[in-house]
């Protein structure tokens, strides 16, 4: 494939040329009510253009790829270029020295059937039925191929799976969820995955209210993960940080959390499922944020790093790209202690399993409100003692993460790789009727 | 099967200068089977007939295998073939309109809004689209669809002391519809671009919204968003029946509750409309073939009516009312909201303004949360008046509305007139595994609800 995209970069007559090319083969079986409803297979690209005159810069996209295509795109990149100059820019990517291998590919996981998909199901299906319980989940196994290469030299390609199972048992008056993730199938535990979801329907049966207010919580890692995958958005990346938009603006070596939260972004981690390069082919970089409660970076890309005159670290999304650098593969680091002393050493708190429908209050000040959802309990004196009615938070992330005061030995990897998290006067604004 | 060609322009300018012009093609077909009562879906990008044949075998396959976990076979209401062409009517095609034109008219409503000191950031958006839709299916329908539209915004952002405040128009999300060149025309961005930057100046320096039970009145930009959370999701039928369960959530409005659930007040009537002209759900056929229509969800404050597919409808009538689309030819159909109206009362927003002595005045979409059950929800506007003797008094920043979804309609005494009422596109609604993204519509007056929370105890 990269061969056809260089043989493509010689029909641009720009100053500089990249070519973006993406390929997704994805199989979804969703099921609810304890029934497959939804199945798909679906396969298809993106072709990506861009094109450099000088300081003017222009780009187009597609979903078709062939040679009467490629001609068409760089036609529209080129119109397009006419009408953006941006002297901040300095150049595309250049050769890179080389990257790194990554094992996040698997032919288990890319060739895994429909068939396949509905065993599992049914599996889980059975084992709802034997506690009185309905499901709804999915489980996803996708193959994805990725090529870059620009006329700078720059020649990147990779291909990662990943595969997903994600369950929720549902009650008469209560819902428990799980979910897992891997870059190979047969390293997800479909049955310890549905039976925790199960478990925590049985538990949450049910709930009874109570009052909102301040509570030390016990976050399990999907809810530490929603609240840093969040986070994220608003402070991690370089230009809400030169544009004084996050939290992180001129905080860089001030403390602003707990020192047991640390936070980085590392692609070379295999729990991350991450690329060895980003999407303009730059190779990416192990990026801290938070440093035992120290802020300590930002995420870059090519026209970020140049622009402010620092490090690449490889984090460009697709281009034209206004919201800048993100990360993708972030991880918050363990801690010491085993996950159930954090529930044990508590003498009132709840422990959430997840939080639902997040949204950004204030951004700089990282005010959020969210719910929490499908297994919200009470502890007393160490003990989960009984399920409660959702409730809804309000609250400054950041403030929040200075008062962490425990942190799990043990890790998950959801949409970030997370621990148990302990975080006390979490406040809580309001209830719900379930 | 549905073949479908999208095309998409995304334009920005930013603190002065053209930050991006995103042009994007989408194009590929999708085939929807059902074989021994079970589902299967494959889609691709390349139509060529060895292609075609080789997706529809591969539904199938897929379908076959859904039958590993069913318990019934599927049942869909009754659909007639369909042969017909539906067109999005416009004066001025926005992609005939040169892209100079354009970014002109953004440049100048940009600097507009820079020219204000105190701002920091000052973006000027436009976006228009055109989607090309085939539809054939074994009930005999052979259908084309040609949808368009366009939208703009403005949005001024300023800073001071770790405070930022954003102020936008016509609403942080844009306002978008399915007409041509000239909604771009009808909005006079230039008229209101030093307006919002003013506005998200001063909001630096407004005071916090109190924490409070108070009578609130909500323009109808708030309005529209607060239907499309508090009554477009709820009444989708799918998530009723538990399909969403494990993503967008299910719902409060349980089928024992049609046409026994007072909902809101008797003032309120909210339909569903996919009819209306320029809304961002208004279609000819929805994507099963069946016939755009109008009906009621809540009447007369009552809860009547749901949004319904052929799968689901039977379990309420014996006909779908035609809401299943997908965002792509990459992605299943499912039940999506149209046109979510709020049918227009009596009175300008100056008028219930004038007539509430005390209260507050909230404008301006910012965010909103609620539960996967559609209950409680937290609104939040961009900006806010207290309400004095029937003036504006003080201007609030941050302000949030919270509260249970329905008892909050139960407390709605005033529905403004078709003089404010607007209908607006709502381009980014999420639903669904793997998610789409729907353009939807909300036509809302601003209302006020009495004795409702603000604010929220830090």
């Amino acid at each position: 494939m990269i061969e056809k995209l260089k043989e493509s970069l010689s029909l641009s007559d720009a100053d500089q040329t990249e070519i973006f090319l993406f390929n997704e083969q994805m199989g979804l079986t969703r099921f609810a009510n304890s029934v497959i409803h939804q199945n798909l297979i679906r396969n298809w690209n993106i072709l990506n253009t861009r094109l450099v005159y000088g300081k003017n810069i222009g780009t187009s996209r597609t979903t078709r790829f062939d040679k009467n295509t490629m001609k068409e795109q760089i036609r529209l990149a080129k119109e397009s270029s006419k009408f953006i100059k941006d002297p901040d820019f300095v150049s595309l990517p250049p050769k890179q020295p080389g990257y790194t291998e990554l094992k996040n590919w698997s032919r288990k996981t890319e060739s895994f059937t429909p068939e396949e998909r509905g065993d599992w199901v049914e599996r889980i299906v059975k084992m709802m039925k034997k506690n009185g319980l309905t499901t709804a989940g999915y489980l996803t196994t996708d193959s994805t191929a990725l090529s870059v290469v620009n006329s700078t030299g720059l020649e990147a390609s990779t291909q990662v799976t990943e595969a997903e199972l994600a369950v929720t048992a549902i009650g008469e008056s209560g819902t428990g969820y799980a979910e897992q993730r891997s870059y190979e199938i047969g390293k997800i535990d479909m049955e310890a995955t549905a039976q925790r979801a199960i478990d925590k329907a049985l538990r949450s049966k049910n709930p009874t209210e109570i009052e909102p207010g301040k509570y030390t919580v016990v976050l399990e890692p999907l809810a530490t993960s929603d609240f840093i995958h969040y986070l994220s958005f608003l402070a991690f990346g370089a230009l809400a940080f030169h544009e004084d938009r996050s939290y992180l603006s001129q905080k860089l070596g001030e403390q602003v959390a707990s020192p047991l939260v640390t936070i980085y972004d590392d692609p070379y981690d295999h729990r991350a499922i991450g690329l060895p390069f980003d999407f303009e082919g730059a190779a990416k970089k192990r990026v801290t944020f938070i440093e035992e409660g120290m802020a300590k970076g930002v995420a870059y890309d090519s026209y970020s790093a140049n622009r402010w005159k620092k490090e690449n670290t490889g984090h460009a999304l697709l281009p034209p790209n206004p919201h800048g650098p993100f990360p993708t593969d972030l991880i918050m680091k363990a801690g010491t202690l085993p996950k159930d002393e954090l529930i044990q050493s508590c003498k009132k708190g709840l422990l959430i399993t997840r939080f639902w429908y997040i949204r950004v209050l204030s951004p700089k000040e990282t005010l959020f409100t969210g719910m929490t959802r499908d297994g919200t309990f009470l502890i007393e004196n160490g003990e989960i003692t009984r399920p409660v009615k959702n409730l809804r938070f309000q609250e400054k992330v950041m403030d929040a993460l200075t008062r962490v005061d425990a942190v799990s030995k043990e890790v998950e990897a959801h949409s970030v790789v997370a621990p148990w998290i302990r975080i006390r006067d979490l406040n809580f604004i309001g209830g719900t009727e379930y | 099967m549905r073949i479908v060609e999208e095309m998409k322009e995304t334009l920005l300018v930013k603190n002065g200068k053209v930050e991006m012009i995103e042009l994007t093609e989408d194009f590929g077909f999708g085939v929807r089977t059902i074989v021994g009562g079970a589902w299967g879906f494959a889609s691709s990008a390349e139509l060529k007939r060895e292609q075609v044949e080789k997706t529809a075998q591969l539904s199938c396959r897929v379908a076959k295998a859904s039958r590993k976990a069913m318990e019934k076979e599927v049942s869909l209401a009754a659909s007639r073939g369909i042969v017909d062409s539906y067109r999005t009517p416009y004066e001025t095609d926005p992609f005939g309109v040169s892209l100079a034109k354009k970014l002109e008219l953004l440049m100048e409503a940009e600097k507009l809004m820079r020219k204000v000191k105190g701002v920091a950031i000052t973006e000027a958006e436009m976006l228009t689209w055109k989607t090309k839709k085939w539809f054939a299916s074994t009930d005999g329908s052979m259908i084309d669809q040609e949808l368009l539209g366009t939208g703009t915004q403005l949005r001024a952002t300023a800073m001071k002391n770790g405070d930022m405040q954003v102020r936008s128009y016509p609403n942080l999300q844009g306002q978008y519809a399915a007409k041509g060149y000239e909604l771009i025309d009808s909005l006079k961005l230039t008229d209101n671009a030093e307006r919002v930057a003013e506005e998200a100046v001063a909001l630096l320096s407004a005071k916090p919204c109190p924490h409070q039970q108070s009578n609130l009145i909500l323009d109808s930009a708030l309005t529209a968003i607060y239907i499309h959370e508090s009554v477009g999701h709820p009444t989708e039928l799918d998530r009723v029946l538990g399909t969403e369960a494990n993503f967008a959530g299910t719902s409060h409005l349980t089928l024992d509750k049609r046409g026994q659930f007072q909902f809101a007040s008797p003032e309120v009537q909210i339909v569903a409309d996919a009819t209306i002209p320029t809304g961002l759900g208004t279609f000819g056929w929805d994507d099963e073939g069946i016939e755009a229509s109008n009906f009621h969800l809540v009447k007369d404050g009552m809860f009547v009516g749901y949004l319904t597919s052929r799968e689901t409808a039977p379990v309420v009538e014996a006909r779908s009312n035609g809401t299943m689309r997908a965002d792509s030819w990459k992605n299943l159909p499912l039940i999506r909201m149209t046109n979510i109206n709020l049918l227009p009362g009596k009175g300008s927003l100056d008028e219930i303004v004038a007539n509430t002595d005390e209260g507050f005045y909230f404008e301006g979409f910012k965010t909103v949360s609620i539960d996967d059950k559609r209950l409680n929800f937290s609104l939040g506007p961009e900006i806010g008046w207290a309400i004095k003797k029937g003036k504006r008094d003080y201007m609030v920043k941050n302000p949030v509305f919270t509260g249970i979804s329905y008892k909050v309609w139960r407390s709605c005494d005033w529905i403004g007139g078709e003089e404010d009422w607007v209908l607006w596109g709502e381009p980014y609604c999420g639903k669904g595994e793997p998610i789409q993204v729907m353009r939807v519509g909300h036509g809302a007056p601003p209302v006020r609800f009495k004795n409702v929370l603000i604010g929220a105890k830090s």
